[in-house]
């Protein structure tokens, strides 16, 4: 019986959707296109949906019109999409207009201003305000007393990676990395976030951002590698306890290594944000590009939604995993042989 | 500051997993890069040289015993990693203090 019911609303309802569809047709592309010129485009998908059979002679005209129309288009969907994810030199605030950046030129360097610089920018604002106004509510209370509000959040955050990701990776001398550690996280995560608002951009969407963090992380990585083991502990470190005679092939692969660990960083945070905005884009343009009502409601925008609460997870979880392996990278550096398993010092006594 | 295990179990036991992870984490990256390593420099060893096809096959040779010194490198901590966490367990469950 239910299905029956459901039947019978779809039936008057997709009939009304598709005659609004003709008639309407709230395509925000065609809304540009009326400064190209491109008139004929507007008619055109109300050509798109009458059966090709209705116009024989009159079809193959309407069809050339609307071909020639869209590859009038100054932007498809691909082009959009990528447009939005990819660096710019102009800060677009959709129906308020835009700024436009510098560039700047160091010999034969582009240093300009970027869309991903000004977001970096801004997370790194949002960053010290936050981390004075927490400074400041713990600066308040007493030792007896729990933090409340900003201060809360953040002291619940940063003894997480401090515990979770900081002692229970690198093991002894965890402190020296802490302040590394809880910067990357944070910088990662707002960059992260700061591409979910409106009118934001990701900046760990660009892999030059990316590459940038993961080199911080190696430079550590060999540092503290060094200093804990000396030259001859780091040699011995590279030839994996091999026998001598197989040095000349282990030390090359050891080396390029050293190299991939960082590299992975890089492209996994990369890949996971790009991915997403890619995806919920895709997602949206799918309504356009098929120009149907139904389709927006049923598909793009429920899945474009669920989406985009995946990635506010995501923006946290990759901020957590690029930390975690930055400690563990760490960890792996600087220990000894002895004890390879921190499985005790992971546990935790205080 | 007590530190409860039992509330926050995600981290913990995702940490655990990453960090039993850790030694197979960039191993593909590595394999493919050593090797392709060995296999390049034969090639521009032949090029300078005029060797055509011995350094590359032999880059090829090098770069086989590589991987298979990697897997054994990787299998060997692994059971190391293990007879350690064998002989820990029964001191584990007394280090938890909560």
């Amino acid at each position: 019986m239910r299905v029956k019911a459901n039947s019978k609303i779809l039936a008057l309802i997709v009939p009304v959707l598709l005659s609004l569809n003709s008639l309407v047709c709230a395509n925000p592309v065609q809304e540009d296109m009326s400064a190209h010129e491109s008139l004929p485009a507007a008619a055109a998908p109300a050509e798109v949906h009458a059966p090709v059979e209705v116009h024989n002679a009159a079809g193959t005209h309407v069809e050339t019109a609307h071909e020639s129309a869209v590859e009038g288009h100054e932007e498809k969907a691909g082009d959009v999409i990528m447009h939005h994810v990819q660096d710019s030199n102009v800060l677009a605030f959709e129906p308020f207009g835009e700024i436009e950046l510098p560039h700047l030129q160091l010999g034969s360097l582009d240093i300009s201003i970027t869309k991903h610089v000004v977001m970096m920018w801004v997370a790194a604002v949002i960053l010290i305000l936050v981390g004075a106004a927490a400074g400041a509510g713990v600066k308040k209370i007493s030792v007896k007393q729990a933090p409340s509000g900003i201060a809360n959040v953040m002291e619940a955050l940063v003894d997480f990676i401090r515990l979770d990701v900081a002692k229970s990776n690198i093991g002894h001398g965890y402190e020296k990395h802490l302040p590394y550690l809880i910067s990357v996280f944070f910088f990662i995560l707002v960059c992260n976030l700061l591409g979910l608002i409106p009118y934001g951009a990701t900046a760990t969407g660009n892999i030059n951002v990316t590459l940038a963090l993961s080199i911080f992380t190696f430079f550590i990585t060999q540092i503290a590698a060094f200093k804990e083991l000396g030259v001859g502990g780091y040699v011995k470190h590279l030839t994996a306890g091999t026998h001598w005679s197989l040095w000349i092939i282990m030390i090359p692969i050891e080396i390029i290594g050293q190299f991939t660990k960082p590299v992975a960083l890089t492209i996994r945070l990369f890949a996971n944000m790009t991915a997403g905005h890619i995806i919920i884009l895709s997602l949206i343009f799918i309504s356009f590009i098929l120009e149907s009502y139904i389709v927006a409601a049923a598909v793009s925008v429920p899945f474009a939604i669920f989406i985009y609460l995946l990635e506010i997870f995501v923006a946290f979880l990759q901020a957590f995993v690029f930390t975690m392996l930055s400690a563990l990278f760490i960890g792996l550096a600087t220990a000894h042989e002895s004890h390879d398993s921190h499985e005790l010092e992971a546990s935790g006594h205080h | 500051m007590v530190y409860d295990r039992k509330k926050d179990k995600f981290p913990d036991q995702f940490g655990r997993s990453v960090r039993a992870m850790s030694d197979y984490l960039g191993v593909g990256v590595q394999i493919a890069a050593s090797f392709a390593f060995f296999v390049f420099l034969g090639y521009w060893g032949d090029s300078k040289l005029g060797t055509s096809p011995l350094l590359m096959l032999a880059g090829v040779l090098v770069g086989m015993v590589g991987m298979g010194l990697v897997l054994m490198k990787i299998v060997r901590k692994a059971n190391r990693n293990h007879d350690l966490n064998q002989q820990q367990r029964g001191n584990h469950e007394k280090d938890l203090r909560i």
